[in-house]
């Protein structure tokens, strides 16, 4: 996996060379965004899925260059033969490349860290039940692709996938909508 | 451009901070119990004394419903007191000065303990028993043996197990071999007077035993299933004695298969286990304590090819409307009605095509690949010949045929 992520930062090199500086205020350069996903996080050979909402916050440096931020938390729970699993956070610090529009579709991708969550309790019907809950982290890379779309001069549009690379065989896939608004554009 | 390197320099520094990660191995420990459903630990040893610089192995065990699973390094391990006694990752404790410790092994949400003792006393005697179904010293050739020891120390201490400590010998008569596996299991293959030795720290104890010549016959058996090519048959050696006992030696005796179509496993734990790679028909032989037992076998029928068929069985017959590739397989059915992939195994030959440009491969790693270029029609014959199957059957031959209409 760590290829894709080599890969994403090969692509993101020729949008790094075009960088251009931003014209306008910078109020124009902040945005901030809502997705829902989907995640799938696997642990040493067992998934389990979470539907995610996220909220994000990010700056343009550049044309097409921006750093951003993101939190989101699981709204849903499963369960692995009676474990039950919940992801209460995951944050993420990006850097995104993306490309300039063509009939208002760009490209992008992203590369930064990522950190995971994971509450676990054992079901009230099973032997170790009552165990109490454990909370367990996951810290490493993480790596994205996607979709965007112009919709007006101040929201875009995103569909993205986002691989989350961490140690000893785990790792979350995450697939995700949502839009980017930019507020400082609002007339 | 001075700031892109900033961030850059400082995203490429939380890159490299990343990958730690907080109770992971305990969450690993979780699923483990949850998808095998263990209901609780237990940790047991031969013995809960250990020797100055001694090793002893703990084993953990994982209740579920069928019985246990030995989950021993999966586990948690801990002491008390390292100083007295230390415990790795694995479950193996070594003594390190005189005194008690507390051993802690956890599994997921479960945790049991052992109180484990280092000694340094020094051995004295060794005391060797045999297992209580074994009168008098004696045992029928061609059965087990299972031998326990255990040690009398110079500071009073008696009756410490050892059967895992011990070296197991027979330093008289030949009339069987100790089971590398499985601590203290003698196994009888001839009749006489043998002596087993038990040695440790330069101390050794002996034990007298007698193996009567008193096999009668041997027969041997089948798992039920059939031999053929592809697959195993597991096979059984019964031995009935003089005196009407009945016993399954099937790991004491040897076995031996002289063919070219299979072969038999004559190493313990798969004794008896005979694999077929073609068809033919030998005689299986079992030997111990002087007699022999045959059985003829016969790896047959279920190795027979009784057609071929295409993946997809049919292509629609379309308009051509671009270039279009379409990944054809074939599979072998066989008489006992197990069909398997030979695509690669077959020769894929074109027997008519109207379209110059569109191919057939027979190219190893992409044979039955057809690409249309243009349209056309293309009949092609794909022949199969079973090469595991002595002596050879005739080519398989099967056709199919692929149409694309012009616009």
């Amino acid at each position: 996996m760590l290829r894709l992520f080599f890969i994403s930062l090969v692509l993101c090199a020729p949008v790094a060379g075009q960088a251009q500086t931003l014209s306008g205020n910078a109020a124009e350069r902040f945005y901030g965004s809502v997705f829902l996903g989907w995640q799938s996080t696997s642990i040493d050979g067992s998934s389990f899925d979470t539907r995610l909402a996220n909220v994000a916050g990010g700056v343009w440096l550049w044309e097409g260059i921006g750093v951003e931020a993101e939190f989101g938390f699981g709204y849903s729970e499963d369960s692995i033969s009676g474990l039950r699993l919940e992801i209460p956070a995951q944050t993420m610090v990006n850097l995104r490349l993306e490309s300039p529009p063509t009939s208002g579709y760009s490209a992008f991708v992203q590369a930064g860290v990522a950190h995971t969550e994971i509450d676990s309790r054992f079901a009230t019907n099973t032997t170790a039940a009552g165990r109490g809950s454990l909370s367990s982290s996951l810290t490493g890379y993480h790596v994205g692709v996607g979709l965007a779309l112009q919709v007006n001069r101040w929201l875009i549009a995103d569909a993205g996938y986002s691989r989350l690379l961490y140690e000893d065989d785990s790792g979350v896939n995450l697939f995700r909508l949502g839009v980017r608004i930019f507020p400082g554009r609002v007339r | 451009m001075r700031n892109l390197f900033h961030v850059t320099a400082a995203v490429g520094a939380l890159l490299l901070s990343a990958c730690d990660s907080s109770n992971i191995d305990e969450l690993d420990d979780r699923l483990l119990v949850a998808t095998n459903n263990i209901t609780g630990i237990e940790i047991s040893t031969v013995s809960s004394v250990v020797s100055i610089d001694g090793t002893r192995a703990l084993t953990m065990a994982g209740t579920v419903a069928n019985g246990e699973v030995i989950v021993t390094s999966s586990a948690n391990w801990s002491s008390s007191d390292p100083t007295l006694v230390t415990v790795n990752s694995e479950g193996v404790v070594t003594g390190v000065a005189d005194g008690t410790a507390i051993i802690t092994g956890t599994l997921g949400p479960f945790e049991d303990t052992l109180e484990v003792r280092a000694s340094s006393a020094a051995l004295e005697v060794i005391n060797i028993s045999v297992e209580e179904s074994v009168t008098d010293a004696t045992i029928n050739v061609c059965t087990s043996a299972a031998f326990s020891a255990t040690g009398d120390f110079d500071d009073g201490e008696t009756g410490r197990p050892l059967i895992d400590e011990v070296t197991w010998t027979v330093v008289a008569g030949s009339v069987g071999v100790f089971d590398p596996e499985v601590d203290g299991l003698l196994r009888s293959n001839t009749a006489g007077t043998g002596t087993v030795q038990a040695a440790l720290d330069g101390i050794t104890a002996t034990f007298d035993l007698t193996v009567q010549d008193n096999l009668s016959t041997i027969t041997i058996t089948s798992d039920g299933t059939t031999l053929s090519a592809r697959n195993t048959v597991q096979y059984t050696a019964t031995a009935t004695y003089d005196n009407d006992a009945v016993a399954d030696i099937t790991d004491n005796a040897a076995w031996t298969l002289d063919a070219t179509f299979a072969s038999v496993d004559n190493t313990l734990p798969d004794k008896g286990l005979v694999t077929a790679t073609s068809t033919g028909t030998e005689t299986l032989q079992v030997d111990c304590g002087g007699v022999s037992g045959t059985l003829s076998i016969n790896s047959g029928s279920a190795t027979v090819v009784t057609g071929l068929e295409f993946e997809p069985d049919s292509v629609a017959r379309t308009i051509f409307t671009g270039i279009e590739e379409i990944e054809m397989r074939i599979f072998a059915r066989f008489e006992n009605g197990t069909i398997e992939d030979v695509t690669e195994d077959s020769e894929w030959r074109l027997n008519r095509n109207t379209g110059a440009q569109n191919t057939l491969s027979n190219l190893d790693d992409s044979k039955g690949l057809v690409t249309f270029r243009e349209p056309g029609e293309m009949v092609f014959d794909v022949l199969y010949r079973d090469f595991d199957i002595e002596p050879a059957q005739t080519f398989f031959s099967e056709s199919f045929t692929i149409i694309r209409d012009a616009p």
